[in-house]
């Protein structure tokens, strides 16, 4: 996987914000639509690559559902467990779209946790439109 | 009316989502998204699943899954495994390790295998003969598996349509 450094760094200066602004955080990984990380944060750093993996099927089949039911263009996908949430953001952009993902555990909050996730997908959306696209 | 459920897999590229598509009486659900691995030359790739579905003529319904190929996304492998019936496995004679290819999925689907049916469709057999069908088949045969193991198109309808009739076929005989 080719992925130009700036859109690296972009995005983990993303992930370093949301991970230190939410508590409760366990990892915060951002990976391409195809499930390749290129920025995280994380715990338990061996966990990065599933959830990337993991987080792009959720993403993808989302979006799907979304197509199929008319409701228009993928914005989130929250999952509750018994101790955490896990909560699954598209980062629109037409030539580098992403995904970016955030494990919380039982101290989490789902609406701050939204918040934050909704205001690093728009910063994060606003860097990448001014950078190269893949593999350039 | 019996309703039941056909999954495909194989290597990125080997066509599983061009085989459903060739054969789906309705409009497919994909997830596709753009391809980021410089080592897979194409622009879209499936990351969650394909979905499809043909009635046969004789009346019988398949709803038709196809897997995401690449290894890191096995984890949806016994998810979409659930409630098949038979398992299509596919492969691009023109990748780097056919033989590796068909080692990788028969391993990664053995339950699915071992409790259903499964055949293999080789692709790309035309420009590239080797590994033949009969090495593919030892290659099988070396990881304890035994299925019919033909050459396929799978842009052609009736290709794919006689993959679904030799797996029926295989459930035929094992009832």
């Amino acid at each position: 996987m080719i992925v130009h450094p700036n859109i690296r760094s972009a995005a983990q200066q993303s992930v370093e914000t949301l991970f230190s602004a939410v508590a409760g955080t366990m990892s915060v990984v951002a990976s391409t639509a195809d499930g390749f990380a290129i920025a995280s944060r994380t715990t338990d750093p061996a966990q990065t690559n599933r959830i990337a993996a993991m987080s792009s099927s959720i993403a993808a089949i989302g979006a799907v559902a979304g197509a199929e039911t008319l409701l228009g263009q993928l914005k989130c996908v929250t999952v509750e467990f018994d101790t955490g949430i896990l909560v699954v953001m598209e980062v629109p952009d037409i030539r580098n779209p992403l995904v970016l993902t955030l494990v919380l555990d039982q101290r989490g909050l789902l609406g701050n946790a939204l918040f934050h996730c909704k205001q690093t997908v728009k910063q994060l959306a606003d860097s990448l439109a001014a950078l190269p696209r893949f593999g350039a | 009316m019996i309703e039941r459920k056909l999954l495909f897999t194989g290597a990125t590229g080997a066509g599983k989502t061009t085989a459903i598509a060739a054969i789906s009486e309705t409009k497919m659900v994909r997830t596709d998204v753009p391809n980021s691995d410089p080592t897979v030359s194409k622009a879209l790739t499936t990351v969650g699943l394909d979905y499809g579905e043909i009635t046969l003529d004789n009346g019988e319904k398949f709803r038709l899954f196809g897997t995401p190929g690449q290894q890191r996304f096995a984890f949806t492998w016994p998810i979409l495994s659930r409630g098949a019936i038979g398992l299509i496995i596919l492969i691009d004679n023109s990748a780097a390790d056919p033989l590796a290819d068909i080692v990788t999925y028969a391993r990664g689907f053995q339950p699915l295998i071992e409790s259903a049916a499964c055949v293999v469709g080789v692709g790309r057999l035309e420009t590239h003969v080797r590994p033949s069908l009969d090495d593919h088949s030892r290659t099988l045969a070396s990881v304890g598996l035994l299925c019919p193991i033909i050459p396929v198109d799978v842009r052609q309808k009736a290709d794919v349509l006689l993959l679904i009739d030799i797996l029926l076929t295989q459930l035929e005989n094992k009832r």
